[in-house]
């Protein structure tokens, strides 16, 4: 019995270890590296989730998404402006006319109207919906898609644990205090894949070639230098080697889609971002978030919004429909959220300003009870009146239905101890 | 108001605190000194020191510690070259004055500091001067004591101090700004003391307070000046002036919308309101009518005016720090027996000497940098001693340099106690401390190839082995294909320029009489108030064509709009900022950077200078020279039709060759467009550039650079298109390369730029194989193998 226990764990060590060295970095991926100076921290009392999901899609809107213009609608009070509702397929769910297609889909989407916070600038806000935690100066804390990989480990070990696709310079939410192979893999553009996967001006031959030179000049180097720092290169070197020819560098290319297909989610880099998501979680990639920006509508909210909907709604509808129909929408939680909503009350420039007292976000697949709105705002959207959900609650709530441990504590180097959703408590209400 | 001078204190002063001190001092018995206790530390364990390193180790060695990239072709050939019996003496001391140093120390301190893009958000300018304001005070070597002193007490605004942004990075967290203070410059973590006593270290949460409560004052955010006062002032007398023609009331609240009203009503007093005014409630829920009408009326006559604020101030967000009068309070959950929770806090350091804060002279937060940077300040010259000598060596004396405890072990406390003495005998001058490390044997020994392990003091038996930064890959590449390449700030002139323009805004609103600044702030609501009434139009013309899905006419209104916004843009700098455009004495912006106007070529870029440490900074590129078309002699015998022929032909040749060569160069201008060292370019540079994949800091937290091997490293070396930088015919390797005479000749010199050495005999007849079978296409392939080598990335 404690033999096959342990041999058990030998192998589970071996292959986060193996995991570990191929794509981004060296060290134990996987809690190899965190149990070491893991504690339990408080218990929530909360029951094991059984068949939690595997993968989260995070879609993020920047800027602070407008709630009274898109799931939070209020037909009749002078607040909504020009924005109408409309039906969706389920009874009693209604949402903005701005977004149809979702419309189509609202029998899978959990839609909370009950966000509230007290974070109203656009960097405080964005850091406490990635993390949890305030943003402080003395720390970095990571997103969710570092702690689920931290947790859960990488799954396919050709391809990055985790990716952030988007043109943004900064993010947050990253690897965080964790170690560095735990940041995200960034793509810039969807469309131009993987960085530097692909020969550039010369034949397979011709590069294997080189390479072998390479070799033979750096021989003597290796032999006085038989150190880890120096190691750990010549593994990344048989890697990206490999990589470049593996067939999961394929999951890159957007060009193995079908036109209609890419057609379907949008010809803009959020859409094709989106696809790019859904690939990349097909091949067991954890966590992947898509950044979606221009949500700073202080002028002009009922022209903007429309139009950023739009691209919205073709995307994330195409995303849903596509998951489910892959039989991918179990095992992924896909997740709309946004630093905070819109003022209610229009202002003078016919725009809205921040508000993060009252604001919506979505979360899908991955057990979540679809065709739900959740938790009230009163008439004007102005106050959240019933069920008020907190971030480190909203973010509780997709860590759970990932399966994740929340009352596990983990120190960061300066041993400061640090939980996933930093003390929130999930929605269960949400679950199925 | 004072008149500023601008730029004086981004600017020159320190160039005069060099001490005499310093000048005198003996480098060469100091370095003996450290070899000696270095010695005896390795001695007492045991423990052989590594063998001395050849000329070219040190060489390439020297160049990256203290320059930050490898030699060029010519700087080795210079060293090699030198007759004299100290040269590597002589090399330390230039490069530590040179240009690459202070890019190379930039690169340390802004990741020390966390000097990130518009210093984490719309503080873009203050982030210029900033890192103008740190450049400077390396290039000229201020003291650290005053480096230190500068930041922790700076006020003013960002065109008279750059050192202020140091507080304008952690704007609104002034506690998390103190942890940050005393971990970098005290060595000491304090941060867990915020919320509790510290678990792990003595200090208590009021400790924490008594610390924080020195540096609370200091404000980062808008700020208040009497022409907002002023402007306040007036917008309150419109607004009664509107409540009073609206209700005859005197005193009745001014009420702005339902909500107001409810919160009366629903008050406790309310009766005793009903009664002060001697109304029912139905006469009070009247007139409070009017009262929210007035308000609307109000908001609708001030809109422009209101707008006009916003629209004028944006740019001026943060520019200024100043220190204020404010009391820290403890937190609402204080649990210790020692004060009540949300108590007042007074200022006091957490050891040494204790501050008076009712005899100080001038102001709290000057006493607090005194005492920091006071030489009895028990850890302040300790932490930069050991900081220093870390940098150097690769290790500290005691790890981790920013957290001493009573638990810390110092490897070697003699040597320490000597380091620490020597800096306050310096003065706190860094250069000549770092020049004494670098001169000593200890540094010039082989590095170390023994594996640290974690906890276990380390006793310099030579450098360790370390992976370069991710600058000194970069900017070594950048050296290969740039000429001047530490001279090189393609965005320096920007970078002036816009701390220039706010400062000129600030002029504009701020040094105008106020009875002129009124007015002029009323003209420009009048003017933007009149644009709302169009822009509604617009949208509601938008709103139809969008039902009607008219897409052409939805897409022309839109541009109307732009236009619209576009044309309140144009109001707000031409009403507001009348001093903008103003021609600026480019005297004064090369004071900023510490320069005579004769050194900086701003304009045209030639290519005529040698040598970077004359002081010339480069705007612009040199031009690079296209090669001409070489037509040879025609060949004798011809007759007229075939001279004709051969004519045509050549010159068709010449037409592709021209063609041809002026495609590569444009190649080549694209391919180092986006090239300069690391700490010219946007910094830190994007997601996914070059440097951040070889693990440059994001600069969030302290320190926060890796050196981790990664696959997208590899990638970028294997397939990016950084090999074209060193091979291009127009880049200043490739270059040489190409205009090399024999293959022998090529193939040192790439040995030589890219691993600062000769190849060795077994190198040479492998590459000599190499050039046989491939010909030209050889020399390409030796520098893609040796870039792909890791001695190139590994400092030996």
């Amino acid at each position: 019995m404690n033999t096959a226990i342990k041999s058990d764990e030998w192998t589970r060590r071996r292959f986060v270890e193996g995991t570990a060295k191929t794509f981004l970095g060296v060290g134990a991926l996987g809690l190899g590296g965190a149990k070491a100076n893991a504690a339990l921290g408080p218990n929530l009392g909360l029951p094991g989730r059984a068949g939690a999901a595997k993968h989260v899609i995070y879609l993020y809107m920047g800027g602070g998404m407008t709630h009274l213009d898109t799931f939070d609608t209020k037909p009749g009070h002078e607040n909504q402006g020009q924005t109408k509702t409309i039906d969706t397929n389920v009874d009693d769910v209604k949402i903005s006319e701005y977004l149809p297609m979702l419309a189509q889909q609202a029998d899978k989407l959990a839609i909370i109207n009950s966000l509230t916070s007290t974070a109203g600038a656009h960097q405080q806000g964005n850091y406490l919906m990635h993390t949890s935690y305030e943003e402080r100066a003395t720390i970095r804390h990571p997103g969710i898609g570092a702690w689920s990989l931290k947790f859960g480990g990488r799954m396919n070990p050709n391809l990055p644990g985790s990716v952030f696709i988007g043109g943004n310079s900064r993010i947050n939410g990253g690897g965080g205090f964790f170690e560095p192979e735990f940041e995200p893999l960034t793509i810039n553009d969807p469309n131009a894949g993987l960085k530097n996967s692909k020969l550039r001006g010369v034949n397979q031959e011709t590069f294997d070639h080189r390479l072998s030179l390479a070799k033979k000049f750096d021989a003597e180097f290796h032999e006085k230098y038989n150190v880890k720092q120096v190691r750990a290169y010549t593994q990344m070197y048989d890697d990206a080697v490999r990589i470049m020819t593996s067939k999961d560098l394929q999951v890159f290319d957007l060009k193995n889609e079908e036109e209609m297909t890419r057609e379907r989610y949008g010809d803009n880099p959020f859409g094709q971002g989106c696809l790019l998501a859904r690939r990349l979680v097909e091949n067991d990639v954890r966590a992947v978030e898509v950044s979606y920006g221009g949500w700073d509508m202080h002028n002009n909210v009922f022209i903007s919004a429309p139009e950023r909907c739009a691209i919205l709604d073709q995307a994330m509808a195409a995303l849903l429909d596509d998951l489910e129909r892959r039989g991918k929408l179990e095992d992924t939680v896909v997740v709309l959220t946004t630093e905070f909503g819109r003022t209610p009350r229009i202002n003078q420039n016919a725009g809205r300003d921040h508000y993060p007292k009252a604001f919506s976000s979505v979360i899908a697949g991955g057990g979540i009870k679809g065709g739900v709105k959740y938790g009230k705002t009163d008439e004007g959207a102005e106050n959240v009146i019933e069920n008020p959900v907190k971030i480190p609650d909203f973010n509780a709530t997709v860590a759970y239905a990932l399966g994740l441990p929340l009352d596990q504590v983990l120190y960061s180097p300066s041993r400061r101890p640090f939980t996933v959703a930093h003390k929130g408590k999930p929605v269960l209400d949400l679950f199925a | 108001m004072k008149q500023i001078n601008l730029f004086s204190c981004l600017g020159l002063a320190s160039l005069f605190l060099a001490t005499t001190h310093a000048a005198e001092f003996d480098v060469r018995k100091a370095a003996a000194e450290v070899d000696k206790l270095v010695d005896a530390g390795l001695r007492k364990h045991d423990i052989k020191p590594n063998t001395a390193i050849d000329d070219d180790t040190f060489l390439r060695r020297a160049y990256l510690d203290i320059a930050g990239r490898i030699p060029t072709i010519e700087e080795a050939e210079n060293f090699h070259g030198s007759t004299y019996k100290r040269k590597r003496e002589q090399l330390i001391t230039d490069l530590l004055e040179s240009d690459g140093h202070v890019s190379h120390a930039y690169n340390f301190w802004a990741d020390v500091l966390r000097i990130n893009q518009s210093l984490g958000n719309g503080a873009a300018q203050a982030e210029a001067a900033y890192q103008l304001w740190l450049k400077d005070a390396i290039k000229n070597n201020k003291p650290y004591n005053d480096f230190v002193h500068d930041m922790v007490s700076a006020r003013g605004k960002i065109w008279e101090e750059g050192a202020i942004g140091y507080y304008i990075r952690d704007r609104g967290m002034p506690l998390d700004n103190m942890s940050n203070t005393v971990r970098v410059f005290l060595g000491t973590r304090l941060e867990c003391a915020q919320c509790h006593n510290h678990p792990f270290d003595k200090w208590t949460q009021m400790d924490y307070f008594k610390m924080a409560a020195f540096s609370y004052g200091m404000e980062a955010n808008r700020y208040n000046s009497p022409n907002q006062t002023l402007l306040k002032d007036f917008q309150r007398e419109q607004r009664n002036d509107i409540f009073k023609k609206a209700i005859a009331i005197k005193g009745f609240p001014q009420l702005s919308n339902e909500a107001s009203l409810k919160r009366y009503v629903e008050n406790k007093n309310y009766q005793k309101y009903l009664d002060r005014f001697e109304m029912t409630d139905k006469q009070f829920r009247q007139m409070a009518k009017k009262s929210i009408a007035a308000y609307k009326d109000y908001e609708h006559e001030s809109r422009g005016m209101r707008t006009a604020m916003t629209e004028l101030y944006n740019p001026l967000r943060y520019v200024q720090t100043n220190e204020r009068e404010k009391t820290l309070k403890l937190p609402h959950d204080y649990q210790y027996s020692d004060a009540e929770p949300l108590g007042p806090v007074t200022a006091g350091t957490m050891f040494g000497d204790k501050i008076d804060l009712e005899n100080i002279d001038g102001s709290t937060i000057d006493a607090y940098a005194d005492w920091m940077t006071s030489r009895e300040n028990p850890t302040f010259t300790k932490v930069i001693a050991n900081r220093l000598w870390k940098r150097v060596f690769g290790h500290g004396v005691f790890e981790p340099v920013d957290e001493l405890t009573d638990q810390t072990v110092v490897a070697n406390p003699e040597l320490l106690e000597f380091l620490e003495s020597t800096m306050r005998e310096l003065d706190y001058d860094m250069r000549k401390y770092q020049e004494i490390l670098y001169n000593t044997e200890t540094y010039q020994r082989a590095a170390n190839t023994q594996e640290l392990v974690l906890g276990v003091p380390y006793h310099f038996q030579g450098p360790i082995l370390r992976r370069m930064t991710a600058e000194q890959i970069w900017d070594s590449i950048v050296a290969l294909a740039l000429p001047e390449a530490d001279s090189y700030r393609p965005r320096l002139k920007t970078q002036l320029s816009s701390v220039e323009k706010v400062r000129q805004i600030y002029k504009s609103l701020e040094e105008r009489p106020g009875d002129e600044y009124l007015a002029m702030v009323k003209k420009l609501g009048d003017a933007l108030a009149k644009s709302l009434p169009k822009q509604e139009k617009i949208r509601d013309k938008m709103y139809k064509a969008r039902e009607a899905e008219d897409e052409e006419l939805y897409r022309k209104l839109r541009g109307e709009l732009s236009d619209i916004t576009r044309e309140s843009r144009r109001l707000v700098s031409k009403i507001g900022y009348e001093h903008i455009g103003e021609k600026v004495d480019s005297a004064d912006l090369l004071a900023a950077v510490g320069m005579s106007e004769m050194a900086m070529n701003m304009d045209d870029g030639g290519s005529a200078m040698s040598g970077n440490a004359g002081g010339v900074v480069l705007t612009k590129l040199p031009s690079v020279d296209i090669p001409k078309y070489q037509s040879p002699e025609p060949p004798e015998g011809l007759d007229r039709n075939e001279m004709k022929k051969w004519r045509s032909a050549e010159s068709a040749a010449a037409k592709k060759f021209k063609s041809e060569q002026s495609t590569a160069m444009r190649y080549y201008k694209g391919l180092v467009s986006q090239m300069a060292r690391a700490s010219e370019l946007e910094s830190p540079a994007r997601r996914g550039h070059f440097l951040r994949e070889f693990g440059q800091s994001d600069r969030e937290v302290i320190e926060n650079a890796a050196y981790h091997a990664s696959v997208p490293q590899a990638l970028n070396l294997l397939n990016g298109q950084i090999v074209e930088a060193l091979t291009n015919q127009f880049a200043v390797f490739g270059k040489r390369i190409k205009e090399a005479d024999d293959p022998e000749e090529k193939t040192k010199m790439i040995f030589q730029a890219m691993l600062t050495r000769e190849p060795t005999e077994n190198e040479m007849e492998i590459a000599r194989a190499e050039i046989a079978e491939n010909g030209e296409e050889a020399y390409d392939g030796l520098v893609w193998a040796l870039l792909n080598t890791q001695q190139f990335i590994f400092v030996e």
